[in-house]
């Protein structure tokens, strides 16, 4: 694959990674840091993409495997207040505000929770879920049974 | 909260995620890795050179002074380093990141541990023992009355009093055990966390 078809490529799925981003970093420089690292091991890795597997997958082990093994340096995340951990450019309405709370109580679950969450969010199969994290399909029925409870929770209280 | 309400919930969150914040994607992958492997490999390729340099040095010096035999050794004691080294770099080399979360981190983890075990046991080799056995030999040359070597006879003879030699042997003792707990904590402090953290991700995934 050539530099500008892995470029645009990427581009097209930059989605995926912001995502990450916006769940696992919370200071800008780590953000920029980790943005680089990830793009940078998705581009020494193409060579070994066969395609068996969709882009989108790939790039989600990737972006999951890059930002996990990646300490942010503030540490766990601070009980901030939703203005400033969620993203400016959502317009306030009730809507958005349930949003908001849904999107602050993911980025509080752990590390592997945020995972298996977001894939399934994202419209991904228990099967897809179990071959991105490399644990039993039964296993990622009930990690996001038992995930749900605890983001319903998070939403009430 | 049915399931509906929170895809729906999301999808309307995660459309608000799609400004990349001004990141550079081209530059990306011009720029240099900050990888915890990248760094290991970075100081592996160092010793491996420097092992490369200093053993086939010796290596000759030792068979044109002291004959084959300590030629050959040293030169089997260089070839060892240089596989082992060159086993440790090829392992980072074919670590991919696009393999499976669980197995991805697993071998990360396993790498880490391993590496900070090679660096404790290279500190402890290099700051301590070879320091500990160089100078015990000194002082066992040195009053052991044994005939001095070749080419010690023609300098100058230098003999401790009882206090200078209690303060040698007191620096020769602590300095070393000093710089190998500190640097034994210096690694410590830059790994175990990654790898701490590390551990719990993947105990999490197997329960």
């Amino acid at each position: 694959m050539t530099e500008e078809v892995f470029l645009s490529k990427v581009k097209a799925h930059e989605g995926i990674i912001n995502k990450i981003l916006y769940l696992y970093v919370d200071s800008k420089e780590d953000k920029r840091d980790m943005y680089q690292e990830i793009v940078l091991q998705a581009w020494k890795s193409i060579g070994r993409f066969r395609g068996d597997s969709q882009f989108s997958t790939w790039l989600y082990r990737i972006s999951l495997n890059t930002v996990m093994t990646f300490i942010r340096k503030e540490g766990r995340l601070k009980q901030e207040t939703l203005d400033t951990a969620l993203p400016v450019t959502m317009a306030v309405s009730e809507q958005s505000d349930r949003s908001m709370k849904l999107m602050f109580a993911i980025k509080q679950l752990n590390d592997i929770e945020k995972s298996i969450i977001t894939l399934h969010l994202d419209d991904y199969s228990n099967d897809e879920i179990a071959e991105i994290i490399g644990i039993s399909k039964n296993n990622v029925a009930v990690k996001i049974h038992r995930i749900k409870d605890e983001l319903k929770k998070k939403m009430k209280g | 909260m049915a399931e509906l309400d929170l895809k729906g919930l999301w999808k309307k969150g995660e459309s608000s995620l799609s400004d990349s914040e001004g990141f550079d994607l081209d530059k990306s992958i011009q720029s240099k890795s900050k990888d915890v492997l990248q760094k290991i490999k970075f100081i592996l390729t160092i010793e491996f050179w420097l092992n490369n340099v200093i053993t086939t040095s010796c290596s000759v010096f030792y068979y044109i002074e002291f004959g084959p035999f300590w030629g050959i050794f040293t030169g089997i004691v260089f070839l060892i380093y240089f596989f082992y080294y060159s086993f440790l770099i090829n392992a980072i080399k074919k670590f991919d990141y696009a393999g499976e979360v669980k197995n991805s981190l697993k071998k990360i983890y396993n790498y880490l541990r391993f590496y900070v075990l090679h660096y404790k046991v290279v500190l402890w080799i290099c700051f301590l023992i070879i320091p500990y056995v160089a100078f015990g030999y000194g002082f066992f040359i040195g009053y052991s009355g044994e005939p001095n070597p070749e080419w010690a006879q023609n300098t100058p003879q230098f003999e401790f009093t009882k206090s200078q030699a209690y303060i040698a042997l007191g620096i020769i003792i602590v300095l070393p055990l000093l710089i190998t707990l500190g640097c034994n904590y210096l690694i410590s402090l830059i790994y175990d966390r990654k790898i701490k953290k590390l551990k719990a991700i993947v105990n999490g995934l197997d329960n």
